[in-house]
C-alpha cells in the first residue's frame, strides 16, 4: 500500500503501452498474413516489411475530415465510439502481464489492479462494450447501421451467456474470482506430475466454448455479422468516418488482443512457464515472454480464421450459440462443480478422474448426437417461412406486407 | 449525516475519499433517475437508467462490496438494459406513446402507486436503519430482526478465505434467504412463460408465403421482420419533412425530441444519409 506514486502510474503505463503496441502490430500482421493466404503481398511500403503502415493509417484517420450526418442523434452518436474504446482498455486492467518485478527497490506485479472479482470485471466490461456497437447503430438513424446494431447486440448478449458459463467452470475449479489465484492454480498440475496445470485440459469443453464465444464476442470473421459488408454496407459504423471510425476499428482489434489475453490467462496458465533456473534478475522477463507468446498464438488464430473461413449465416450463428454452446458450457459447470465437491469430500483422485471421464463422455455424446443434429435441423430441414403474420389490428408496416396482402387477396 | 459519519468511523477513521465518492455517486444516481422520467426521448431515458445503475454500482463499491458492484454492472447495466434497449429499438416507439397521459384516473393511479411505493420503502427503512439504535460500533450487540446480533466488520463477517464475500453471499442466499430467493426465481419463471406465450406467433401457411423475399429460409425471423421495416426506410430517412420521420424504423433517434431541435438541423443537407452513402 505504501508504494511511491510512480509505481501505480508505471504499472498502468506499461500495461497500456504493451497492449496498444500489440494492437498496432496485430493490424499490420493481419494484413500481411491475410495477404499471404491470398497470394498477395500486402502493405510493404512504409518501414521494414510495411510494419509502420498502422502508424500511417492512424495519422490519415486523424487528419481526415469527420463529417457528422445531419440526421444523427448527436450526443449518443459521439459517445458510442468512445464507449467501445474505453471498455476495451478497462478490461485489460485486471490481466497480469507477468509476475512480480523489482525496479528501483520496489517490488510490484505487472498488473494495473488485481481485483477480488477480476473475472467478473472482464465480463462486465465485455457487456458494456455491447453499448458501443448498439448505440452507434441506433444513433446513426439509418437502416443499415440499425440492422447491424441490432444483430450485433443480439449476438453479443447470446454469446456472453455461453462465455460467462465457460468462465464459471474456471471459477468453480479454481475456487476464486481473483485472476492471480486462477493463474497460481495453473502453476503445476494436480493430475499429472511435472506438467503445467492449464485449465484448458480438465475444462476442455469450457475452453472450446470460450474460444468460439470469444470470436463471436469480438465480432470477428467468421462471426462478423454486425458489419457484414456484403449485406449491410458496413453495419453499425456505416455513417462514421475519420477518427471516430478509427475508434471502432481500434476497439475491434483491441478486442482481439484482449480476448486472446483473457483466454491465455484463464485457460493456458497466463504468464506461467519454465524459468530454467535463471537468476531472479533476468527471470522476471520470462513470464512476460511466455504470456506474449501464448497470446500471439491466439491472435494468429484469429487472423487465420479471418483468412480461411467464410461468414457464418446469422440464424446458424444464433442456434450454434443457444443450442450447442450454452448447453455444453452449462453441463460442464455441473461436472466441474461435482468434481470439486468430491474433492472436498475427500474422494480419491482416481475415482474423481473416472467420474469426470464418464461425465466427459456424456458431454461428448451430447455434442456428437444432439448438437449437430439440432444445428442441421435449424438449416437443412425444409422449414416454413419464419416471416410473422402482421398483427391484424395494425396498419401494414411496409410495402412488403402490402404486396403480400395483395397477392394473397385474389 | 449521522449514518455517514458512522460509516466513515467504521471504516477506520473519517475517510475523505469515501465520503466524496458517496456524494458523487449519489448525486449522479438521483440526477440520472430524475432524467429517466423527464427525458422525452425514450432511448435517452433508458441510457440514463444505465447511468443510474452504474452510479449505484459505484455506491456498492464505496461500501466495499466489490462483488455486488460488479454484478450490478454485469447483470443490470450489461444484460437487462441491453435487452430493454433491444426491445425499444426492435419494436419501435410511436410518437403517440410519448404523449403525456391525460386521463385523470390513470394519473391518479400513478400518483397513488408512487405514494404507496415510497411509503413502503420509508416503512422498511426509517427506524430500522436510521435510528440511533441501529448504529453499531465494532463488537457491540444490536437488536435487529430475529434477535441480537454482534456487529463485526466486513472482513470478519466474510471470514479469512473469502476476500470478495462471494462465499458469504452464496451461503446466506442458500440458507437464510432461500425462501425469498426461490420466490424471486418463481416470479422470473412466470414472467418468462408469460412472455413466451405473448410473443408466440402463428406461422403463415405455405401458400401465404411472401414472395417478396427470394428465399425466406435464408433469413432469420428477426431479419425478415426488420426487412419489412427496412423497405420503408431509405426513402424516409433522407427526407427532411418533420412529419415524415422514420418512426417505424425502430425508435427513431429523433422521436421525442422537441420541434425546435428538429428545426435546427442543417438545411444544407437535403438528403444527408444518401449523400453519406455515396461517399462511403
Amino acid at each position: 500500500m505504501d508504494q511511491p506514486l510512480w509505481v501505480p502510474i508505471f504499472q498502468t503505463l506499461v500495461v497500456f503501452v504493451y497492449f496498444l503496441l500489440v494492437t498496432a502490430v496485430l493490424i499490420w500482421a493481419e494484413r500481411r498474413v491475410v495477404a499471404r493466404m491470398q497470394h498477395r503481398v500486402g502493405p510493404n511500403r512504409v518501414g521494414p516489411f510495411g510494419a509502420l503502415q498502422t502508424l500511417v493509417d492512424g495519422a490519415k484517420m486523424f487528419f481526415k475530415e469527420d463529417p457528422t450526418p445531419g440526421m444523427v442523434n448527436n450526443p449518443v452518436y459521439t459517445i458510442a465510439p468512445l464507449v467501445g474504446v474505453i471498455a476495451g482498455f478497462l478490461s485489460i486492467a485486471v490481466i497480469p502481464l507477468g509476475f512480480d518485478v523489482t525496479l528501483f527497490g520496489e517490488t510490484f506485479p505487472l498488473v494495473v489492479a488485481d481485483l477480488n472479482v477480476g473475472v467478473l470485471w472482464i465480463l462486465a466490461m465485455g457487456s458494456i462494450h455491447v453499448y458501443s456497437v448498439f448505440l452507434a447503430g441506433w444513433s446513426s438513424n439509418s437502416p443499415y447501421p440499425l440492422l447491424g446494431g441490432i444483430r450485433s447486440s443480439a449476438q453479443m448478449v447470446s454469446y456472453e451467456i455461453a462465455q460467462g458459463l465457460a468462465v464459471a467452470s474456471v471459477v468453480v475449479y479454481a475456487g476464486s474470482l481473483r485472476i492471480s489465484d486462477i493463474i497460481a492454480g495453473q502453476q503445476t498440475s494436480t493430475l499429472i506430475e511435472g506438467m503445467p496445470g492449464w485449465y484448458a485440459i480438465p475444462l476442455f469443453p469450457a475452453f472450446l466454448v470460450f474460444v468460439i464465444g470469444m470470436v463471436a464476442e469480438a465480432g470477428r470473421p467468421p462471426f462478423d455479422l454486425a458489419e457484414a459488408e456484403g449485406e449491410l454496407v458496413g453495419g453499425f459504423h456505416t455513417e462514421y468516418s475519420g477518427m471516430r471510425f478509427g475508434m471502432f476499428m481500434l476497439a475491434e482489434f483491441m478486442n482481439v488482443v484482449t480476448m486472446s489475453a483473457i483466454v491465455v490467462t484463464l485457460f493456458l496458465g497466463g504468464p506461467n512457464g519454465p524459468t530454467f533456473g535463471l537468476p531472479d534478475a533476468i527471470a522476471w522477463v520470462l513470464p512476460i515472454l511466455w504470456f506474449s507468446l501464448k497470446m500471439i498464438g491466439f491472435i494468429f488464430f484469429f487472423i487465420l480464421l479471418r483468412g480461411a473461413l467464410p461468414r457464418y449465416r446469422y440464424d446458424r450463428l444464433m442456434s450454434l450459440g443457444w443450442k450447442v454452446l450454452i448447453p455444453i458450457a452449462l453441463v460442464w459447470v455441473l461436472v466441474t462443480a461435482g468434481f470439486v465437491l468430491l474433492a472436498e469430500e475427500g474422494i480419491a483422485t482416481t475415482v474423481r478422474l473416472v467420474l469426470a471421464g464418464a461425465a466427459g463422455l456424456l458431454v461428448l455424446a451430447l455434442l456428437v448426437t444432439a448438437g449437430p443434429a439440432r444445428l442441421a435441423g435449424a438449416s437443412d430441414r425444409p422449414k416454413r417461412a419464419p416471416i410473422p403474420t402482421p398483427a391484424p389490428d395494425r396498419a401494414p408496416a411496409s410495402r412488403h406486407v402490402e404486396r403480400d396482402r395483395e397477392e394473397v387477396a385474389p | 449525516m449521522e449514518l455517514l459519519a458512522q460509516a466513515a468511523e467504521g471504516a477506520g477513521g473519517a475517510n475523505l475519499a469515501e465520503v466524496v465518492l458517496f456524494w458523487v455517486f449519489s448525486v449522479l444516481a438521483v440526477g440520472a433517475a430524475i432524467a429517466v422520467i423527464t427525458l422525452r426521448n425514450i432511448v435517452h431515458g433508458a441510457l440514463m437508467l444505465v447511468l443510474n445503475l452504474l452510479a449505484i454500482a459505484g455506491l456498492y463499491l464505496t461500501l466495499e462490496s466489490s462483488f455486488l458492484g460488479i454484478v450490478q454492472v454485469l447483470v443490470y447495466a450489461g444484460a437487462i438494459m441491453v435487452l430493454f434497449l433491444f426491445v425499444i429499438m426492435l419494436l419501435g416507439v410511436d410518437n403517440d406513446d410519448l404523449l403525456k397521459e391525460t386521463r385523470v384516473a390513470t394519473r391518479f393511479a400513478a400518483a397513488l402507486g408512487g405514494a404507496l411505493l415510497v411509503a413502503a420503502l420509508l416503512f422498511a427503512f426509517v427506524g430500522t436503519y436510521t435510528s440511533p439504535s441501529s448504529l453499531c460500533g465494532q463488537g457491540t450487540g444490536v437488536v435487529a430482526g430475529a434477535g441480537e446480533v454482534l456487529c463485526v466488520g466486513l472482513a470478519e463477517a466474510y471470514g479469512p478465505d473469502d476476500r470478495s464475500g462471494v462465499a458469504f453471499l452464496g451461503l446466506r442466499l442458500f440458507t437464510r434467504f432461500v425462501w425469498p430467493f426461490q420466490l424471486a426465481a418463481l416470479l422470473l419463471t412466470v414472467a418468462t412463460i408469460g412472455a413466451v406465450i405473448l410473443a408466440r406467433r402463428r406461422d403463415l401457411e405455405p401458400e401465404d408465403l411472401d414472395v417478396g423475399v427470394a428465399d425466406p429460409d435464408a433469413l432469420p425471423p428477426s431479419d425478415a421482420e426488420l426487412l419489412r421495416a427496412d423497405a420503408d426506410a431509405p426513402g424516409e430517412a433522407g427526407t427532411d419533412v418533420p412529419g415524415e420521420e422514420p418512426a417505424r424504423l425502430g425508435a427513431s433517434p429523433l422521436a421525442g425530441s422537441d420541434p425546435t431541435e428538429r428545426g435546427e438541423r442543417p438545411t444544407g443537407h437535403d438528403r444527408p444519409s444518401d449523400a453519406d452513402r455515396g461517399e462511403g
